[in-house]
């Protein structure tokens, strides 16, 4: 067994030993929990910079694989490795909880919150790098507890409606899937004659479907997968708990939750979904196409009526992500890199908007829109940060937004110009609602006197947010080394959407 | 012989307690307990002895010892000796358990162990007597409090119904096949050409009906929810998950391995008792403000989905089916008795009942909160749980015989339950308000037995393989 092999492992393993060290740490050391915690995330991050390295951005192949058996009943292995799709969702989330950690840890429960978080790191990653069904599942309730705690314990005033909704929106999804990952299993052990659960076995399945037939196993299947995805992404009609749970959270809850939870729901679409059920995907885009197109439009239109800055942020959330849909649906090469590259700019964008959103907050205690102006004469650092993530989030050229979202037009143009079209209001609604949250917020007069003492960033948060201000000039203007390293990958899946075969890749074959 | 010796271990301890108890002076309850302790341990060693051993049939045919009686033994031996060490703190506090208390807990256990072994319709009554009779009196164990009193009588009262009606059933089909014995039934069954009497059909829904109500089935479950808020909550977790293992192993005896010929005639019934079982014990644990009422309630539930299990039994995912079904009793019986006795270890001082009054337990008590909460998770199947292995066992199982439906129903159902589990959740972490609550530290003895079971839950979840081929050997051993 080399590094190689068990990096993934590591990368899941190190958070779960933070977590129980925090648990376990004596009371004396309570005042240094969060250093510590943050020192665990901070390895990690470096540790998983690692992957850049080990990864061979010419292959489509799955690498650094590991495979374990584990319940040997029903062929369930613990299977991890990565591919394009899946390499800088594993940096996005070993990047942002660091952050988290170190800007939003909060005086009551710190040993539970570190805990939590650190817990949530290795159910995030272990979600995205899951290549067995059983393990995936797994991986995706796991992340459910820590995110229902966190919500539930260091919320705002309605947390506890939120976090139940949360959760029991995000459980109904997963039972089905559950449902529909058994029946794949017995499909193939039908077909093959052995217990296996691993994905890559899955994408040889044969699953029984008819040219327009609406009840067949295979769109049931989809179906099943599908409802769990939208869920979480979330699109329209299924959206509802994403209001309640980001205004809610307190806002490292609202960073993870807008930054790498809602990922899980578009990567996995485009892992599962759209592999293991091609005729259905096909048969069902039309459908997906509307409701994404419903999700862009209907989410920038609740997010311009919004009074409350986190609504505004939240809503705009919806829109975002149904942006990245319609790339995924779109199936030409540009629309899928464009969605996994707006995975990443929405997830540092909003999560950095989220931070703001909490650092104001923390001086003014209240978010309404109404209640702020003039900010950019009592803090100028702050103003000026807040304007650099609303560029990035209206898509502003020399921003990663806007590579993002162009190519996703880009993208979804070659087949579909109308839709583009349509879909590209979103982007005019975008910059109304942003930009005249930030006339609203940091420009005109004074209006409050709680306005005039309010003290600028410290050095701490500054330090938080300029990381991520760096990333996103660095992935608006070079965003070669981003988009290269998913290219095989993406080029694989949509060549090779109704035969979709990966291997695993092996060193010097 | 031999083969007996755990059942006889029991049995001699119990009467051996029950007569030392009159010599000793009051009070001194310690050289008691630590002689049913020891016995408890023998009788699991010579199990664990005999686990290799062929299986057995005795006494023309009254008793099976196989590897499926000998795992049920080492439920019912746990779960005794778990509820013995939670007992324990009770015989201090202000309401303490009488002397005989040794012998009833013993008594129960040795009625379970004849009851997973009994292959005759005559032995599988005494066995269940036995058991049901000490658990009367077990629930009124508290003879200060009017609630244990009225659990005690109205148990005994719908018991005894119940019992009426297995025994009338037994009766019936004594008089089709003139025989008692489970192997001479199979054989009746294969071996008759003509169409089955419709007293014998009548005899076996009879005896359903009294399985019903052992294992709290709807619409047979009326007494689960009084009986166990009124009982002594150490005891109400000791009826909640051995007594509904030892149902669900004749049950699997009998009415899977015995009358598997003519399992379709009864698949209607038996799935409108699953649905039935499922949804009203879901729906109505999810009303409940009193914890002990809501699992209560939970637990019929609970058994709802064990009984898709046994509905989805057919001739091939027999196997598949009846392991299920084991599995998830030993993770039901871990995190439900588990869930117990945190009430229990809460409510020394106060009688800890409602929602409102566990305000706080999580950061007040940490340990306790993190065990209700591994226990809640379970209950809900969370991955990483036993529970979930169970669910996701069970759901197996459905799917492979082509009950689509009633998985289904079963995840809706757990989506259902969900919801309230999760709000004991709330209750411990989440409320700004101050709880009636006061910082203590439990007794050692509910600190090992709850840790040992969130320990157990979480184990079993993460690593079920090593149980899984215990449970295989079991079920294989019942042909």
């Amino acid at each position: 067994m080399n590094f190689e092999n068990t990096l993934l492992t590591l990368l899941i393993l190190i958070p779960f030993i933070g977590t129980l060290k925090i648990l376990f740490m004596p009371k004396t050391y309570e005042k240094y929990l969060m250093w510590i915690a943050f020192g665990f995330s901070v390895f990690e991050f470096l540790l998983s910079l690692t992957l850049l390295c080990y990864f061979d951005s010419t292959s489509h192949l799955l690498q650094l694989v590991q495979k374990v058996s584990w319940i040997s009943t029903f062929g369930i292995s613990y299977f991890v490795g990565i591919d394009g799709i899946s390499l800088w969702l594993v940096l996005l989330t070993t990047f942002l909880t660091p952050l988290v950690i170190v800007a939003t840890t909060p005086q009551k429960h710190t040993r539970m919150y570190l805990a939590s978080f650190l817990f949530l790191e290795t159910a995030m990653i272990g979600t995205f790098v899951a290549l067995d069904l059983f393990l995936f599942y797994v991986f995706w309730e796991m992340m459910l507890v820590p995110m229902y705690f966190i919500i539930g314990i260091w919320g705002g005033a309605r947390r506890i409606y939120a976090t139940l909704k949360f959760v029991l929106f995000t459980l109904a999804g997963g039972v089905l899937m559950l449902l529909g990952i058994i029946f794949l299993v017995y499909l193939y052990h039908d077909q093959f004659g052995v217990f296996s659960a691993s994905l890559l076995d899955m994408y040889s399945l044969q699953i029984p479907s008819e040219y327009g037939q609406l009840l067949t196993p295979q769109n049931l299947l989809f179906l099943a997968f599908t409802l769990a995805f939208i869920i979480k992404v979330p699109m329209f009609p299924f959206h509802t708990w994403l209001p309640d749970a980001h205004v809610e959270a307190p806002t490292g809850g609202s960073v993870i939750l807008a930054g790498v939870l809602l990922k899980m729901g578009t990567y996995g679409y485009l892992r599962f979904a759209l592999p293991l059920f091609p005729q259905a995907a096909t048969y069902f885009t039309p459908i997906l196409f509307t409701l994404a197109l419903i999700g862009i439009i209907y989410g920038a239109l609740l997010a311009l009526a919004q009074l409350d800055l986190k609504k505004l942020v939240a809503y705009s959330s919806i829109s975002h992500m149904g942006l990245i849909m319609l790339g995924i649906f779109a199936l030409t090469p540009n629309g899928v890199s464009g969605g996994i590259f707006q995975m990443l700019s929405h997830g540092l964008a909003t999560g950095a908007l989220f931070l703001m959103v909490g650092m104001i907050y923390e001086r003014r205690h209240t978010r309404e829109l109404d209640q702020f102006g003039g900010l950019a004469q009592t803090m100028p650092i702050f103003s000026s940060f807040l304007v650099l993530f609303t560029l990035s989030s209206i898509a502003f050229p020399s921003t990663n937004g806007f590579v993002g979202e162009f190519l996703i037009l880009l993208g979804v143009f070659q087949n579909n110009p109308w839709i583009s079209a349509l879909a590209a209001t979103s982007v005019v609604l975008g910059a109304y609602y942003m930009l005249s949250m930030i006339q609203k917020v940091i420009f005109g007069s004074i209006r409050y006197a709680e306005n005039k003492s309010l003290k600028d960033l410290s050095i701490k948060e500054i330090s938080v947010l300029v990381p991520i201000v760096i990333l996103i000039f660095w992935m608006g203007l070079y965003p070669k080394p981003f988009l290269s390293r998913m290219e095989k990958s993406v080029d694989y899946l949509i060549t090779h959407a109704q035969n979709y075969d990966l291997g695993v890749y092996e060193k010097n074959k | 012989m031999i083969c007996i010796s755990p059942i006889l271990v029991i049995i001699f301890t119990s009467i051996f307690v029950l007569l030392l108890d009159a010599f000793l002076p009051n009070g001194d309850k310690k050289l008691l307990a630590i002689i049913t302790g020891l016995g408890l341990v023998i009788a699991g060693a010579t199990s664990y002895l005999l686990w290799e051993a062929q299986p057995q049939s005795l006494f023309h045919q009254a008793l099976r010892i196989d590897q499926f009686s000998i795992f049920f033994n080492f439920i019912f031996l746990f779960l005794t000796g778990f509820t013995l060490v939670s007992a324990l703190p009770k015989f201090d506090s202000q309401h303490p358990f009488p002397g005989e208390f040794f012998f009833f807990l013993l008594a129960a256990c040795s009625g379970m162990m004849l009851m997973a072994s009994s292959s005759d319709l005559i032995t599988f009554f005494m066995s269940l007597e036995i058991m049901s009779l000490t658990l009367y009196v077990l629930t009124g164990l508290y003879k200060q409090r009017i609630q244990s009193i009225e659990a005690s009588l109205k148990y005994f009262l719908l018991g005894a119904f119940s019992t009426g009606f297995l025994l009338l059933g037994i009766v019936f089909i004594y008089a089709a096949t003139h025989t008692t014995s489970f192997a001479a039934i199979g054989h009746y069954l294969i071996t008759s050409e003509h169409v089955l009497p419709p007293i014998f059909m009548l005899g076996v829904g009879l005896l359903l009906t009294g399985f019903a109500f052992k294992v709290g089935a709807v619409p047979f479950h009326m007494w689960v929810p009084d009986v166990y808020e009124g009982a002594p909550t150490v005891i109400t977790g000791y009826m909640a998950t051995a007594v509904k293992a030892a149902g669900f192993a004749v049950l699997i005896r009998f009415f899977l391995v015995t009358l598997l010929p003519i399992l379709n005639s009864f698949s209607t019934v038996m799935i409108t008792i699953t649905i039935l079982t499922m949804t009203v014990g879901n729906l109505a644990a999810l009303i409940q403000n009193n914890i002990k009422r809501m699992l209560a309630y939970s637990s019929i539930a609970h058994a709802g989905y064990i009984l898709i299990a046994i509905c989805s039994a057919n001739s091939q995912s027999f196997n598949l089916s009846i392991g299920a079904v084991v599995f998830y009793l030993v993770a039901y019986g871990m995190m439900t008795f588990g869930a117990f006795i945190v009430l229990s270890a809460v409510s020394t001082h106060k009688h800890i009942h409602t929602l409102k009054d566990v305000i706080g337990l999580g950061f007040k008590n940490p340990w306790l909160g993190a065990s209700f909460s591994v226990f809640l998770l379970s209950l809900t199947g969370i991955p990483l749980t036993a529970g979930f292995i169970g669910k996701f066992y069970i759901f197996s199982t459905a799917l492979k015989a082509g009950f689509y439906g009633l998985a289904l129903m079963g995840i809706l159902n757990s989506l259902l339950a969900a919801y309230y589990y999760l709000r004991v959740i709330v209750y411990l972490y989440m409320k700004d308000e101050e709880g009636v609550l006061e910082k203590q530290t439990p007794e050692f003895a509910w600190h090992v037995v709850i840790g040992i079971m969130a320990f157990a839950t979480l184990y079993f979840g993460i690593f079920p393989t090593p149980i899984l081929n215990f449970i295989e050997k079991a079920v294989l051993a019942l042909f």
